[in-house]
């Protein structure tokens, strides 16, 4: 345990390395970071506390971590308490708690480094003598002293009881407690620390000056948010686009082994499309949080907060609250991971439940076909509706904050208290690993859900089978008896039949025209109703879904989008009115932007929140939303004579 | 814990830090609220007689307390009087 920004989390990563998980407090959203550790002969299980300053506080953070200190929540062999150097008084203060619970103690004195270069030299064995515990100064970091750090651990490990503390501060004796405390932390590092000439960071000061300067720093932290955008959508369309094309080429050569049938079509169909879907967001997680832990570490993502602190608190929430939000438009999955700094509860659970409103990039695909649509030979309008959809899912996502703040979740944001640390070289170790850390997460939350989905929905697009339509099998009996290049069109139109007659008989089918008449009110029919039903699972599946409703045919509407758009724009309904009508595009578009359509968001949030209650609030209140959008959107344009 | 090193001529000045202009420091005199913000920031090292620094004001401000750079809230800030 130890202050945060003391290199705590660095050291742990050294000591654990790969092998280590995170999962939650049982019953709180509380972390916990366990890691397997070798010393000399014997592994013992590392426990990472999250970074605190105070045990009696009152944030769940503390709370869980007093439980644990106290032996109440597991067994303890001891504690390494970690003190960063330069801020020796402050950090004493926390490990004078920790010595008066009688625990067996190993200070780890982290950063000398950068203590050296301030001016401040601290002795190590004096302090050791102060404090009746041994003190090892370390630079997590680059590893120096990490090994004789864990000898002392060993030592501590086998049993070895330190000699009395001599602490003298009772801390509840008249008084303030904080001042008592630190009368005696003051004193000790008074003794132990000495400063030759003080010299605080420089680069620190300057870079300070611009970044939280109240206007430069919203433009730097814009333009910061900028590249890390920039580089998530430039370099993960490599690997998303591997990672289709393996996972395609492993459905094909499967359904080269396996005889035409069901299982065939559940394998290739659910589970390795499931699988590639659920695979594909990878890129894009692993770099934003790549990113974000790089931000984090060089001390920069303090200011980021600080500086978006005025902006955010006229919505209601904290400055802290900007990077999930603005993460979210890469992806909500891991900006709902990210808002874990939010200290506040209440203020967490807000910005969890707007963050899905955002436009993530699940719904470009969408967007695209739908801008398409609308302005066929206006490449500029079109990016207008693209700019505005964006803008309406953001608008809507500020707007519904400032609401639920006012209403369910009233309270007032607690006021800014953050330290700012100074600016550091960021370890790429301790990004890569957190990378790992959160891809694990993902893959096993939200991945398994996304697949087991996946399954549920080809399960719901193939049964009931239905039998070959007549016009598809004449089709097929012309083919027999025609040319080699006939019969290979009439074959495939034959096949094109035949799956869009199977889709429309099947039970997903059968619920579209079910929920027909309340989809009418916004423009759309049942077959728009079977994308949207198996775009509750994942966005983006509506494209290809729609492709095989209108019977162009899936592989066409992924290689050429244009002829699947122009399908679109021609489909006709049996009273012979265009489908794709302005309203009914514009009022699709709406809904897309505001409809709660991803169940690994949702699972996530289950994950992050501790209930399905959040999660179901999310789909009620999202689909509301998107529901009155859509139908007042269908409504005006009617009513304006745009139909 | 230190005083801060003013002309002993000179009259010392409460003021609440969010009213202490940037770039100068003063004492700690008394804290009016013990919320639990309060408390985290007490953690942080600020108690009665501690000397603090206002690296830049505002809301959010910037202090210095301890060797370490804290941004406050002007909120909780304007209940820390603090003598220069």
């Amino acid at each position: 345990m130890g202050n945060p920004n003391s290199g705590k989390t660095t050291l742990f990563n050294a000591l654990t390395g790969l092998r280590a998980q995170t999962a939650n407090y049982p019953g709180t959203t509380v972390e916990r970071r366990t890691g397997r550790c070798r010393l000399g002969e014997a592994e013992v299980e590392l426990i990472d506390l999250p970074g605190l300053y105070d045990f009696q506080s009152n944030t769940d953070e503390e709370r869980v971590a007093l439980r644990v200190i106290e032996g109440r929540q597991e067994e303890l062999a001891g504690a390494v308490v970690v003190v960063d150097a330069a801020h020796l008084s402050r950090s004493l203060f926390l490990v004078g708690q920790v010595l008066e619970r009688k625990l067996p103690v190993v200070v780890a004195l982290n950063m000398v480094d950068l203590a050296e270069a301030e001016g401040i030299h601290v002795d190590a064995a004096g302090l050791a003598r102060e404090l009746g515990c041994p003190v090892w100064p370390v630079v997590a970091r680059t590893g120096q002293g990490v090994a004789e750090l864990r000898h002392a651990l060993q030592t501590l490990q086998a049993g070895a009881r330190p000699t009395e503390p001599v602490v003298s501060a009772c801390g509840t004796c008249g008084g303030c407690r904080f001042q008592s405390r630190y009368a005696w932390s003051d004193a000790v590092t008074a003794r132990c620390a000495r400063v030759g000439t003080y010299q605080p960071s420089v680069w620190t000061e300057r870079m300070d000056a611009v970044l939280t300067h109240p206007v430069l720093g919203v433009v730097a932290f814009t333009a910061v948010m900028m590249g890390v955008f920039f580089l998530i959508f430039q370099i993960a369309s490599v690997p998303m686009d591997l990672i289709d094309s393996l996972f395609s080429g492993l459905g094909g050569w499967v359904a080269r082994w396996l005889p035409a049938n069901d299982l065939r079509s559940l394998i290739v169909q659910g589970v390795i499309g499931g699988v590639g879907g659920m695979l594909v967001f990878l890129p894009q997680i692993c770099i934003l949080f790549f990113c974000l832990a790089l931000l984090e570490d060089t001390g920069y993502l303090a200011r980021a907060a600080f500086v978006m602190d005025r902006l955010m608190r006229r919505v209601g929430l904290p400055g802290k609250a900007f990077v999930p939000m603005l993460s979210a438009h890469a992806c909500a999955i891991p900006a709902i991971m990210a808002t874990r700094v939010i200290e506040d509860p209440r203020d967490r659970l807000v910005t969890i439940l707007v963050a899905p409103l955002i436009s993530c990039s699940a719904r470009i695909p969408v967007y695209s076909m739908l801008a398409a649509l609308l302005f066929a030979h206006s490449p500029l309008k079109a990016a207008l509706v693209f700019t505005g959809a964006y803008a309406l899912g953001t608008i809507t996502a500020v707007v519904m904050a400032f609401i639920f703040k006012r209403t369910i979740l009233k309270g007032e944001t607690l006021p800014l208290v953050l330290e700012l640390p100074s600016y550091k070289r960021p370890s790429l170790r301790t990004a890569v690993l957190t990378v790992l850390d959160r891809a694990g997460v993902f893959i096993r939350k939200a991945g398994t859900v996304i697949l087991g989905i996946s399954i549920l929905l080809w399960a719901l697009a193939t049964y009931p089978k239905s039998p070959v339509p007549a016009e598809a099998v004449a089709l097929r009996e012309q083919a027999a008896t025609a040319d080699a290049t006939a019969a290979a069109e009439l074959t495939t139109r034959a096949d094109l039949l035949t799956s869009r007659h199977a889709l429309a008989h099947s039970a997903a089918g059968r619920l579209g025209r079910f929920i027909e008449p309340v989809l009418r009110p916004l423009g759309f029919d049942w077959q728009i109703g079977i994308g949207i039903i198996s775009s509750f699972a994942a966005r983006e599946v509506v494209v290809s879904t729609l492709a095989v409703v209108y019977g162009v045919g899936e592989d066409v509407a992924s290689e050429n989008p244009e002829s699947l758009y122009d399908s679109l724009r021609r489909a006709e309904r049996s009273d012979g009115t265009k489908v794709f009508t302005t309203a009914t595009c514009a009022s699709l578009l709406v809904f897309y932007v505001l409809a709660m359509q991803c169940l690994a968001t949702q699972v996530i949030t289950r994950r992050e929140t501790n209930t399905w209650k959040w999660p179901a609030f999310q789909l009620i209140y999202m689909t509301i939303l998107a529901y009155t959008g859509s139908w007042v959107v269908y409504q005006t344009l009617r009513a304006c004579g745009i139909s | 814990m230190n005083e801060s090193l003013r002309n002993p001529a000179a009259p010392a000045i409460s003021r609440r830090l969010n009213e202490v202009a940037g770039g100068t420091r003063g004492v700690v005199r008394h804290i009016e609220k013990q919320d639990s913000a309060m408390q985290r920031l007490m953690a942080m090292g600020v108690c009665v007689g501690r000397e603090i620094s206002v690296v830049r004001q505002g809301n959010p401000l910037i202090v210095r307390v301890l060797g370490a750079r804290v941004g406050l809230s002007g909120r909780i800030a304007q209940h820390i009087v603090v003598e220069q």
